[in-house]
């Protein structure tokens, strides 16, 4: 089908538009990082830097405040809620869709309804008992409600519906045991599937602050979401200093980005599924 | 007879493999849940907690700051969800039709490349291009020959500002989703319509919408549900001012359960917060049966 050069055109400015309108705040930030506060005051506003030699700014963001143990600390709560929640859905998925048992439907139901609750609706229990086991300010009361998504649980078990179930009936002839089975002939079938949650998983847990920022209060214990609004907290909001901090933060994800980006744009495409 | 056993045996094996999540979900979030329940019928008073049945939803109810930030929350989702279905149309639309693969592929990272930056990160940036001196949003008005805007700090402003925010980082995740959708539809349809003379415009209303039907429904429910949702845009750039004009509903919660420390009341807002997203969903769940065939 030929198009029209006027079409064409049409959609060219329209994507320009929009591209602009999404990389704009990007940009914006990385300029505005390498400035100094006597720059970021002057007007009219020159665009870019003086000098993009002026990393002052992250140098003083990393004297402010110990960013590297907020990212550190990121990091860590992703990287392990990530990977647990990949272990504990996938074989959830493997049991809701490959076996029969009593009250099978109801305990899937029951997952499934904290995609609707909000996370707000168990917050307080949750934070009392941080409390009172003395799990506020440490790593595990952090990642205790990120370590199994509801919707990882919904996920895996559409994706195992797909495995074959000749397969594992063939392994099990073979004298494969039952772990064996989910462990070496099950979990490779549903690769893309484990790739999507860990995915977004991993992205949700970096970009959390709800939780982090009721249950943190010591520095050294802050992830970088509630690092960086701890730059906020001063009389004079000092936009020099969070930009670089927000350089920082989103460094990380930009990379993971370029590495994964065709696995992200199929994750977001089947998170879709959650209807 | 071994039949059976086998089954139960296989039953089984398929509940361990099941345990972990269910035990996980029951105690970290179902026992929770029934006991924030519980909180909004009880309240405390120096420690010692009391029924009273239903007194803590009647104070909310009629507490003028609660219909205040269910006000601003209902506000910034009718902004902010419908500008984010019609960029992501026109995202994903532009997406399907690109004749450059440059242009697309720069479209498609461009617009999903806000996903990576957290609502904290973003609020900070836009409240820092959106600065009523120095933000070059402003110099940009002024250029154009228009008089500077406070945004954030006018009480008339402040939500469609934070709607911008929210649509920014959601625009890239529906059009993704409108885009698989919009390539599931058979080409011979379009073709059947440009034959019988259909204009583009034509097709896309009378083919494109229609088949789309099952994304616009799911998209629009995401949608609403993460903007009622609201939190870290407001709570980082305006803390729920000027003048609590925008105090959305999980802002009034946290504070009142982490400011004022008032759990019985907090739990009592999110019971009612759960209602309204149960009631969104049921909607959901409804438009979605409703399926359009050719």
């Amino acid at each position: 089908m030929k198009m029209k050069i006027t079409t064409k055109i049409l959609i060219y400015v329209l994507a320009l538009i929009i591209i602009c309108f999404m990389l704009f705040p990007f940009l914006w930030m990385v300029l505005t990082s390498f400035k100094t506060p006597a720059e970021i005051q002057r007007l009219p506003i020159s665009f870019f830097p003086d000098s993009f030699k002026n990393l002052s700014n992250y140098e003083e963001v990393f004297n402010r405040q110990p960013f590297m143990r907020f990212i550190a600390n990121s990091m860590l709560i992703s990287s392990f809620s990530c990977l647990f929640s990949i272990l504990i859905t996938t074989m959830a998925g493997y049991g809701f869709s490959k076996f029969d048992f009593r009250f099978k439907e109801f305990f899937f139901f029951l997952i499934l309804c904290f995609l609707i609750v909000p996370f707000q609706a168990v917050v307080v229990p949750l934070f009392q008992w941080a409390v009172k086991f003395h799990l506020a300010d440490t790593y595990t009361g952090l990642v205790l409600p990120l370590l199994v998504s509801s919707f990882g649980v919904f996920l895996m078990r559409q994706g195992m519906d797909v495995v074959p179930i000749e397969l594992i009936e063939a392994a099990r002839i073979d004298g494969s045991s039952e772990f064996h089975t989910f462990y070496k002939i099950v979990m490779p079938q549903v690769k893309t599937f484990i790739a999507t949650q860990a995915i977004i998983k991993f992205m949700w847990s970096w970009n959390e602050f709800f939780w982090p920022l009721v249950i943190t209060n010591r520095v050294d214990m802050k992830v970088v979401t509630v690092g960086l609004q701890s730059f906020t907290n001063m009389y004079f909001v000092e936009y020099h200093l969070i930009t670089a901090a927000a350089v920082l933060s989103v460094v990380p994800m930009v990379i993971m980005f370029a590495i994964f980006q065709r696995g992200i744009v199929r994750a977001v495409a089947m998170s879709g599924l959650k209807g | 007879m071994r039949k059976r056993t086998y089954n139960s045996r296989k039953g089984l094996i398929g509940f361990l493999f099941v345990f972990p999540a269910v035990l996980y979900f029951l105690v970290v979030y179902t026992y929770p849940f029934i006991q924030t329940f519980l909180l909004s019928f009880f309240t405390e008073h120096r420690g010692v907690s009391s029924f009273v049945g239903l007194e803590n939803y009647k104070e909310v109810l009629t507490d003028s700051l609660f219909w205040k930030s269910l006000i601003n929350t209902a506000y910034l989702t009718l902004i902010s969800v419908p500008i984010t279905i019609v960029l992501a149309l026109l995202v994903a639309v532009l997406l399907d039709k690109s004749p450059s693969i440059l242009v697309r592929n720069t479209l498609q990272i461009a617009s999903l490349l806000p996903m990576m930056m957290s609502l904290v990160a973003a609020s900070l940036i836009f409240q820092w291009i959106f600065d009523p001196v120095y933000g070059i949003l402003n110099e940009l008005l002024v250029k154009f020959g228009m008089k500077k805007q406070p945004f954030f700090s006018s009480p008339t402003q402040v939500i469609p500002s934070v709607a911008i925010i929210t649509i920014w980082i959601r625009v890239g995740f529906s059009a993704t989703i409108l885009l698989a959708g919009l390539q599931s539809i058979p080409t011979h349809y379009y073709e059947a319509a440009l034959i019988d003379g259909a204009s583009p415009v034509k097709s896309f209303f009378k083919i494109t919408l229609p088949l789309l039907n099952s994304q616009i429904v799911l998209v629009c429910i995401s949608e609403i549900i993460f903007a009622v949702k609201a939190f870290d845009q407001v709570f980082i750039t305006t803390g729920g001012g000027p003048a609590n004009s925008s105090r959305v509903i999980v802002l009034h919660l946290y504070e009142t359960a982490f400011k004022w420390f008032d759990y019985n009341e907090a739990s009592t807002i999110a019971i009612l917060l759960f209602v309204l997203l149960m009631i969104i969903s049921i909607f959901q769940w409804v438009f979605m049966r409703k399926k359009v065939e050719y």
